[in-house]
């Protein structure tokens, strides 16, 4: 491969500029505290990364057909305290589990509805269901937190949070790892995946070609609620608490970590992986400013920074590949 | 020649109080290029749009190789082996070629239901023997489409309608935006298609371009079929005295 066409490849897919960042972004850490990449801290890394890049990775696709989701940290936070709540009404665990995600199906079917029938831009809409599933959140768990009912919870816990012995990794890990592989087969190798894409590029080509855009967008909006309280319920498996406040500024995290990561909020532009890549960017950034005993209030202001340098260096990027024709 | 592909039979479309196709009735015969031409408003568009399923026509009906069909969406009439070119909307620009050309008639290695995964490999040879059939100097699929010229969209276009082996291709303005040499492309292409057995039905508001390629014209105005002729019963400077005096 000839260096034009390396570079030509390399500045048109935009995941690894921000991979590179994210590679800088460790070493630099782990240069001021070496302690940001040992055993203990690795293991934290990798608990909390993969949470934001179920939610950051469901927001590039819907990103890419060319919708926002608001409400992925309302309902990151609903999943969890439903599945407790109705545990602790005597509900089957297991089933509660299920009634929980099948809840987020639901959530998710109604913020594609109000969006394609009533034809308004899905930022409010799901700006609108991202306030009241949060007051849902709230209100289901009155004044008082639940208690984690811990023996019911046991299966749930070894399947989806427990620590593998022996690694730095926990259960979810695995599921985090199987489901990445089934978005990239979804979004980059499968056709609903050209038809999210030329949904998103050009939403009047992809219907005259016979793709039925709505169905697309309810597909990417279901998926992306799915994700989000998938993630929600991982956490309070994990911290053994539900609390309706948790997720507050995610649907923002995950849209930053899109943005980082290559998407574009035009639509028709954007990868899983560079979402995956943008989520744990971000949360590596959180992680390595508390190490260095920075003020983690820093943090904002470095995915500031981040997101604008990277919109800007996308958009430039892909100038410049563009430029290069073969 | 004499068979006919599609015929209308008294189409009416309103928006609101507006008429824009007042009775019209087109009889298109397979392989013929027709020409649509008239003044702006004259309800060109409204006409293909109500062809391609984008509306629906208040009245009237639609015969395709002899039944009668309703077309009630692109889906439908792409079924049919009807493909509609917008000057503008015709392609995702941010996607390859390749990903272009198989939009909605992805080739799959497997599925299940209606998912299924992409033969690449496939996609990627066929869009390139594809864009090579339109003599488009390009090496490979992978190019992305917004790097390409108004013309060169066109012929990925043009290679998607002969690829799929297209029946009826309808083009709204297809020489619309582009240069002179460009457009000369486009109108080669026409011919090929035609040489394929294609029926052309295209709109533009260039005589000029539309005279050369076209078996026959149709002049419309203000929602009305006002001529229909074939070329050698007509000429430039007749049609032009039709669009401008009427
Ligand atoms: N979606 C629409 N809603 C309301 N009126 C419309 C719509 N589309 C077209 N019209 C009106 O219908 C009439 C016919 O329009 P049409 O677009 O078919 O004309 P045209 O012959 O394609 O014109 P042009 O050459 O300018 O493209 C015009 O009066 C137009 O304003
Ligand atoms: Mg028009």
């Amino acid at each position: 491969m000839n260096i034009r066409k390396y570079f030509k490849y390399v500045a048109s897919r935009p995941e690894f500029a921000a991979l590179t960042i994210f590679i800088i972004i460790a070493i630099t850490f782990y240069g001021i505290n070496e302690n940001f990449l040992n055993f203990r801290n690795l293991r934290v890394l990798f608990t909390i990364s993969p949470e934001i890049a179920l939610i950051a990775m469901g927001a590039t696709i819907l990103m890419v057909s060319g919708e926002f989701d608001l409400s992925v940290g309302s309902v990151f936070a609903l999943s969890g305290v439903v599945m407790v709540v109705l545990t602790n009404e005597g509900v089957n665990a297991h089933l509660a589990f299920t009634i929980s995600l099948l809840m987020c199906l639901a959530i998710g079917f109604i913020n594609a509805t109000i969006t394609i029938r009533f034809g308004i831009p899905s930022f409010i809409a799901t700006l609108g269901t991202m306030f009241m599933v949060r007051s849902i959140a709230i209100v289901i768990v009155k004044a008082d937190f639940p208690t984690f009912p811990m023996e019911e919870m046991y299966w749930l816990r070894a399947i989806f949070a427990n620590p593998i012995p022996g690694t730095i990794f926990r259960m979810s890990f695995i599921w985090f790892i199987l489901i990445t592989l089934l978005l990239i087969f979804y979004l980059h190798r499968s056709n609903y995946g050209n038809w999210s894409y030329s949904t998103g590029a050009n939403q009047a080509a992809a219907q005259a070609m016979g793709v039925n855009t709505n169905n697309v967008k309810i597909r990417n909006f279901v998926l992306c609620s799915f994700l989000a309280g998938l993630a929600g319920i991982f956490m309070v498996l994990r911290t053994r608490a539900a609390f309706p406040s948790v997720g507050v500024g995610y649907e923002l995290q995950a849209i930053a970590a899109s943005v980082i990561g290559g998407a574009s909020l035009f639509g028709g532009i954007g990868t899983v992986f560079g979402a995956l890549v943008g989520a744990f960017l971000l949360k590596f950034l959180d992680n390595g400013l508390v190490m260095a005993r920075l003020d983690v209030n820093w943090f904002r202001f470095a995915v500031g920074t981040l997101l604008i340098f990277a919109v800007i260096s996308n958009t430039n990027l892909r100038r410049i590949a563009n430029k290069m024709r073969e | 020649m004499s068979e006919s592909i599609i015929r209308c039979e008294g189409l009416n479309k309103w928006y609101g109080s507006i008429q824009a196709l007042k009775d019209v009735s087109i009889d298109i015969k397979k392989g013929e290029a027709v020409g649509l031409v008239g003044d702006n408003g004259a309800g060109k568009s409204t006409f293909i749009k109500i062809l391609s399923g984008v509306h629906k026509a208040d009245s009237g009906n639609i015969y395709f190789d002899g039944n009668k069909v309703k077309i009630n969406n692109a889906r439908d009439s792409m079924k049919l082996g009807i493909e509609t070119i917008y000057q503008d909307s015709a392609l995702a620009p941010t996607l390859s070629i390749a990903r272009n050309l198989f939009v909605g008639r992805e080739p799959l290695t497997f599925k299940i239901g209606s998912l299924g995964l992409l033969d690449r490999e496939k996609m990627a040879r066929e869009s390139l023997e594809a864009i090579k059939r339109v003599e488009l100097d390009l090496r490979s699929g992978d190019e992305v489409v917004e790097n390409l010229s108004g013309g060169e969209r066109q012929g990925v276009v043009i290679a998607r309608a002969l690829y799929f082996r297209t029946k009826v291709l309808i083009m709204d303005e297809p020489t619309n935006h582009l240069s002179v040499k460009e457009t000369e492309k486009v109108l080669r292409w026409i011919e090929k298609l035609k040489a394929e057995g294609t029926t052309c039905i295209f709109i533009t508001h260039n005589l000029h371009h539309v005279y050369p390629v076209s078996d026959r014209l149709v002049v419309f105005a203000r929602g009305e079929k006002i001529a229909d002729v074939q070329k050698k019963d007509t000429s430039i400077e007749d049609l032009t005295k039709m669009i401008v005096h009427d």
